[in-house]
């Protein structure tokens, strides 16, 4: 059966300029009339991927209805790493202990990773979607194997990658459905890390996932 | 109230003290997981179309 979807990047075709001017977050949406302000999913794509991707910052990809050519979703993926420099030293002694005492024979330093950046459901999309009812639910789960996790196996045969990783949006159940669906690992220890820049990050929570690369 | 996160800035963590340490190392140690991307799809697309989806 042919797919209902596909997916595309953003800067591959020009029309998706004005494509994404559509696309609605409905709990976002009064953010994204004030961009300069808070840049909330919906925002971000209209104001600001183009120019990320642009720059080589982030790639976007959008994934679109095969008949309609309407955007379904939007992600984004970005090269990452997670590096194990403390911001409080820790002694050399302490340091051994703890490797004996967790089995650590090799200690990397850096971990190389894959962040989903973006990740994004069109809400007028959804509507049209369903028939005449209730709006759709669990496209996620079905767009993420099907066209995110595909691209991320593909790069992780090619370059070392140790986990994908992403930081969901300070929401038990945001943070639930990533573990159900899409088996991410919560590091819920709050105390345990800190954010870059923890003014704008909205009580984001990291999750990570291992995946077999080949 | 939902105030979302500014998704133009980056994000980055930083493990503190030794607490962080073993953070780090469960990251580090945790195993791949066994993720069916094909049956996951497949299952979520038959749960679309229970919902009436017109796919």
């Amino acid at each position: 059966m042919r797919d209902p979807f596909y997916c595309e990047l953003l800067r591959a075709n020009e029309e998706n300029r004005e494509l994404i001017q559509d696309f609605t977050i409905y709990r976002e949406t009064e953010y994204a009339r004030f961009p300069d302000k808070i840049i909330g999913l919906e925002a971000y794509l209209k104001f600001c991927a183009w120019s990320d991707d642009e720059n080589d910052l982030v790639k976007i990809y959008l994934i679109k209805d095969a008949s309609s050519h309407k955007i379904v979703a939007y992600f984004g993926l970005k090269e990452g790493m997670l590096a194990a420099n403390m911001e409080e030293a820790i002694s050399l002694d302490e340091q051994q202990a703890l490797f004996q005492t967790e089995g650590v024979k090799m200690f990397p330093e850096i971990l190389p990773g894959i962040e989903i950046s973006h990740f994004a459901v069109n809400d007028k999309y959804r509507e049209e979607l369903s028939s005449g009812g209730k709006p759709v639910k669990g496209l996620g789960r079905y767009l993420f194997p099907k066209y995110i996790y595909p691209i991320i196996i593909e790069v992780g045969a090619r370059i070392g990658v140790h986990m994908i990783y992403l930081y969901a949006a300070g929401d038990d159940a945001l943070v639930s459905y990533y573990k159900e669906a899409f088996n991410f690992q919560e590091m819920t220890e709050d105390d345990l890390y800190t954010p870059l820049e923890p003014e704008y990050d909205g009580g984001c929570r990291f999750m990570y996932q291992r995946f077999y690369s080949s | 109230m939902y105030k979302p996160r500014d998704y133009s800035k980056p994000m980055m963590i930083k493990f503190k003290g030794l607490e962080g340490l073993k953070a780090y190392i469960r990251l580090l140690k945790t195993p791949p997981v066994k993720y069916d991307a094909d049956r996951k799809a497949e299952e979520a697309l038959q749960e679309l179309r229970k919902q009436g989806a017109k796919i």
